[in-house]
């Protein structure tokens, strides 16, 4: 049986919830929290999420999963989140490990797309000093709302067979202060703001621990904007095949198999 | 969240450990019922844009017991589901992969906080695990059910060949409206459009008559029904366990449910009276993004929990755990 513990920790009077993967060694003295994915992506790749726990744990990992305030089972409304609170977040997950298991010496981080890119926008904050691995980073948090309001879009047209409200539109609504719903997430100007003028591209920070980038592709070529990330934080990218589990599509994904693979086998080469 | 909130693992009966979070209402309102939420397909126990944490607060604030709990081998639980393709794992769902489970957290509730009656509430696939579940089991009372699936989905099921008019009709309308679009033009021109199904929906339209005639003289028993959707419910309702089934006027499931179901048992359904109700929500979608359809929704199921459970409030629940 896995070594698995549910759990909830606070952050500014509201409670997170979050699950704890033990390894079997007894002196636990290295760790790895994970970031997750921005709105329904997180649900859509929570699966996957686990898989990587449980192999990290085999290499002796602790690994600590948690949901943002607004998300998952913990308080908060999704109205109310932002980088900010995504950070917060995220230290305040450090924090709980840094104060439950003292003998940690090493503590890593792991996120995927948004969460990636807050993972790292928010290492040198909180003294991370173990592996840092960002799946598919977002880049440009601009481009990144654009593609989110389009899904209203595609509901729009579900519902309606037709256009109702442009992208324009639903950003002047943002702008007058109305929340605007979508896939059953309403989206502030706050969140949208934080989102759309955050980004990675111009990224100057230099790690005090190691990065991998893996990024899926349908070839070996890694996009532009990766590439640049990569070359700025002096990360090892890895481009690899994989489907885009992170939304719906046919396959069922329980594990990202080549993420998975590929993250392992850095981390035993570089952190073994 | 308060105190009330706590996080769940028990077993089941394979011996994987389980996830959950139980949420208790306040003592004074407690009406010594347990809900449980059942996870639809892989969005685990908090459901699409936490559509379960929302129904979690509208039930404790009516004095109901709520649990939501992952399945096996999907969000926070042990196992592994082997499927690779999620309609072979919608099918083996609906006709009854995670029936077990639901016995286990019912067995799990009976024991731990002192229930014995249940409610089984959920989405799409949580819907139809609670309908089987409760066919044999004495101590479910209710199945409150959004966008429950008649049909049995799979990777070898080709879906065009079951349209239901009401789907022709909306994607006959959806083309129509494309016509004079230059994305869908290219979009058809580069061979991108499901082929089959325009044909099939240009066939109805053309030869509606012929193909209406053709239908009954053939009255062709082949489609993709799932077999133990009605024996279940007639099981569950003929036991007196109360129905209630919420669709969205957007879905297919809802033409499907009609179709398929519905119409064909209407006559036997009337004489069930207030044991069973179905209704729809104008326009919203299986998932109920909007708000506004969250909240038809809520306030029909409060209406109907009012109406079959309104139990008199217990205040003697000093052993719950």
């Amino acid at each position: 049986m896995l070594d698995e513990t549910p759990l909830f920790f606070e952050n500014s009077g509201q409670k997170l919830f979050g699950v704890i993967h033990k390894p079997d060694n007894l002196n636990i003295n290295k760790a790895i929290v994970f970031c997750h994915a921005f709105a329904e992506e997180k649900l859509w790749s929570h699966r996957v999420y686990v898989s990587l726990a449980r192999s990290l744990v085999k290499l002796g990992y602790l690994v600590m999963r948690f949901d943002y305030r607004g998300y998952g089972d913990s308080e908060g409304d999704f109205s109310s989140c932002s980088i900010t609170s995504y950070k917060s977040d995220i230290q305040c997950a450090v924090e709980y490990l840094r104060n439950e298991y003292s003998g940690l010496t090493e503590i890593g981080l792991f996120g995927h797309r948004l969460g990636a890119s807050i993972a790292v926008n928010i290492k040198d904050e909180i003294n991370i000093n173990g592996p840092i691995i960002l799946w598919d980073p977002i880049t440009d948090g601009d481009r990144y709302m654009q593609e989110f309001l389009r899904s209203h879009l595609s509901t729009q047209l579900a519902i309606y067979n037709e256009i109702r409200e442009t992208r324009d539109q639903l950003v002047e609504k943002l702008e007058q202060g109305e929340m605007i719903n979508v896939e059953g997430y309403d989206l502030s100007i706050q969140q949208f703001e934080s989102i759309t003028n955050f980004n990675l591209i111009n990224i100057t920070s230099t790690l005090s621990s190691k990065c991998l980038i893996v990024q899926t592709g349908r070839n070996e070529k890694p996009k532009k904007d990766i590439k640049l990330l990569s070359d700025s934080l002096g990360a090892e990218l890895l481009v690899v095949k994989e489907e885009p589990f992170w939304r719906e599509i046919k396959q069922f994904y329980f594990e990202a198999k080549n993420m998975n693979s590929v993250t392992l086998e850095w981390i035993s080469e570089n952190y073994g | 969240m308060t105190d009330s909130v706590s996080a769940i693992r028990f077993e089941n009966k394979d011996g994987n450990m389980l996830f959950g979070i139980l949420e208790k209402p306040d003592k004074a309102i407690d009406r010594s019922i347990g809900v449980l939420l059942l996870s639809p397909g892989i969005k685990m126990r908090v459901a699409p844009h936490q559509l379960y944490n929302k129904m979690s607060k509208k039930l404790t604030s009516l004095g109901f017991t709520v649990f939501r709990f992952d399945f096996y081998g999907l969000g926070d639980s042990e196992g592994i589901v082997d499927e690779k393709l999620l309609a072979d794992l919608y099918g083996s769902i609906q006709i009854g992969r995670y029936v077990d489970d639901t016995k286990c957290a019912i067995d799990w509730l009976s024991s731990q906080c002192y229930l014995e009656k249940f409610i089984l509430a959920g989405l799409c696939g949580g819907a139809v695990t609670g309908l089987l579940e409760a066919r044999t089991d004495d101590r479910v009372i209710g199945l409150l059910g959004l966008g429950i699936p008649v049909i049995l989905d799979g990777s070898n099921v080709d879906s065009s060949k079951y349209l239901t008019t009401g789907q022709m009709d909306r994607l006959h309308q959806g083309y129509i409206n494309r016509l004079f679009s230059i994305k869908s033009w290219l979009r058809l021109l580069s061979f991108q459009s499901d082929f089959k199904v325009i044909f099939k929906i240009l066939k109805s339209k053309l030869y509606k008559q012929n193909e209406s005639k053709t239908e009954k003289v053939k009255n062709a028993p082949v489609d993709n029904t799932n077999p133990f959707f009605a024996e279940a419910m007639f099981d569950c309702m003929d036991r007196q366990c109360k129905v209630l089934y919420i669709f969205s006027g957007s879905d297919r499931l809802a033409w499907e449910y009609e179709e398929k179901f519905e119409k064909i048992y209407q006559e036997r359904l009337n004489g069930y009276g207030n044991i069973y109700k179905s209704v729809t929500i104008d326009e919203a979608n299986h998932i109920l993004t909007m708000p506004k359809w969250q909240n038809e929704m809520l306030d029909l199921s409060e209406q109907w929990l009012n109406l079959h459970f309104n139990t008199i409030p217990s205040v003697n629940n000093d052993e719950v755990a």
